[in-house]
């Protein structure tokens, strides 16, 4: 099976968005924060981590804007593009997010899949499980990143990045 | 906190740190990749492992401290799966020095995750405090060490657990979990895209059958926690083969059976929408 596919190097083209600017002040830091908020159960113990839980929630949003530079984040609506690489090329998700108070309010994340043997490969694969397996949507579940096979967590990671930096500057 | 994306071993890299990080400690994590792949890589003419397939090299040739800990791991991963994770055919000959070294061997069922552990160590060797490692399904956070009663907003994310969406392997719009991830690794391996696996350049999501030389198909995707990528992304590959991971290990899984069920180990640290 291996023979058949392409080479890595064939996906080595650069994207058309990197390298970005290096300095980007993250929201993750005020955002996570909020996001944990969001969080509806308790935080489990990690394994060895031996780490304490993390501090009540609701103390950190008032707490925000009087944290050093790069935590400082302005109320609003916010968009940006990510990119990542499929097979086919780039292919991107629009990420908007909504702060209110320091925190996230709302986030929708929009896919802009072009590539139809793509779309086919994914749908092959949903009507083999997705009935039984149905999840959550991740732009309710406030979450810092996202772990897949796809690679569009990668988009939707780098959009949130992008994000982070609108709404601190 | 910024964010450093690159494309490394046919995959999106990226590496989050409280600030930016300095040239020579991105040069450092380069070199530290490009030593990797010059080794292990089954995709180039030029690495050790590709020698050794030829004839031309043995597995001593392999550094080790890189090979020790990954052999390591197979040693366990293999017995755990009834040998159905394998270096393969012939690798663990090679590796003693037995016989012609013809052996092809094949670290993908861990050897991203171990990269990503490596990255981690160049960071940590440079002075780097706290850093996520995210290596496009392979997953590390290492928090602040010093981040104990003090100012916890000033450190944001590294001071805390980062939650992490379980994307669904068959609509990424959707999550089947979440779990929180504080100085742990999370890998997610899934067959149902094995088009992506070619992308990345590494068989990590191509989980062939070492016994029967077929695709596996009663499980489409696993997550694995571990304290380091190495055992999480092994563990992942090595739950498409078994739930019967060794304790030892310390890996907490969820797995998506073929018919559509959710599966978890019982200490799983958190939530699945079954």
């Amino acid at each position: 099976m291996n023979g058949s596919m392409p080479t890595p190097a064939a996906f080595s083209a650069p994207r058309a968005r990197l390298p970005r600017a290096a300095a980007l002040p993250l929201l993750g830091l005020t955002l996570i924060g909020g996001l944990a908020g969001c969080a509806s159960t308790p935080a489990p113990a990690e394994p060895g981590t031996g780490s304490s839980a993390p501090e009540p929630p609701a103390a950190e949003s008032p707490t925000a804007p009087e944290a050093p530079a790069g935590s400082a984040f302005a109320d609003g609506t916010y968009t940006a593009d990510g990119d990542y690489f499929a097979p086919s090329g780039p292919e991107s998700v629009t990420v908007t997010v909504t702060l209110a108070d320091g925190a996230v309010a709302d986030v929708q994340v929009v896919g802009h899949a072009t590539d139809p043997q793509a779309k086919q490969h994914q749908a092959e694969f949903v009507g083999g499980i997705a009935a039984a397996v149905v999840g959550k949507p991740i732009e309710g579940l406030a979450v810092d990143r996202v772990a897949g096979s796809s690679l569009t967590g990668q988009g939707f990671n780098a959009a949130l990045d992008d994000i982070r930096a609108q709404a601190q500057g | 906190m910024v964010s450093w994306r690159f494309e490394a071993i046919g995959a999106p890299w990226e590496i989050e740190t409280e600030n930016a990080l300095p040239q020579a400690v991105r040069d450092a994590v380069s070199d530290r990749i490009a030593a990797y792949d010059l080794a292990w890589s089954r995709f180039r003419a030029d690495s050790v492992v590709t020698a050794i397939g030829r004839g031309e090299a043995s597995a001593e040739d392999l550094p080790p401290e890189e090979r020790e800990p990954l052999f390591a791991l197979y040693d366990v991963l293999g017995p755990a799966t009834g040998g159905r994770l394998s270096l393969g055919a012939g690798a663990a000959l090679a590796r003693l020095g037995y016989g012609p070294p013809s052996a092809a061997i094949d670290v993908g069922a861990a050897g991203k995750g171990h990269l990503v552990d490596l990255v981690g160590d160049v960071l940590d060797a440079h002075g780097v405090d706290a850093w996520i490692v995210d290596a496009s399904g392979d997953l590390r956070h290492r928090g602040r060490r010093d981040a104990g009663d003090g100012d916890r907003d000033a450190v944001g994310a590294f001071s805390r657990p980062i939650r992490v969406a379980l994307e669904h392997p068959g609509d990424p719009s959707r999550a089947v979990g979440v779990v929180e991830l504080g100085d742990a690794a999370l890998c997610a391996s899934a067959v149902n895209r094995r088009r992506w696996i070619a992308l990345d350049g590494t068989p990590v999501h191509h989980v062939v059958d070492a016994l029967t030389g077929l695709p596996t198909s009663d499980i489409v995707a696993t997550w694995a926690l571990a304290r380091t990528a190495l055992v999480a992304d092994g563990a992942a590959t090595a739950l498409f083969f078994t739930a019967g991971l060794p304790a030892a290990l310390g890996v907490e899984w969820v797995r998506i059976t073929s018919d559509g069920r959710i599966q978890r180990s019982e200490q799983w640290p958190g939530e699945v929408y079954a």
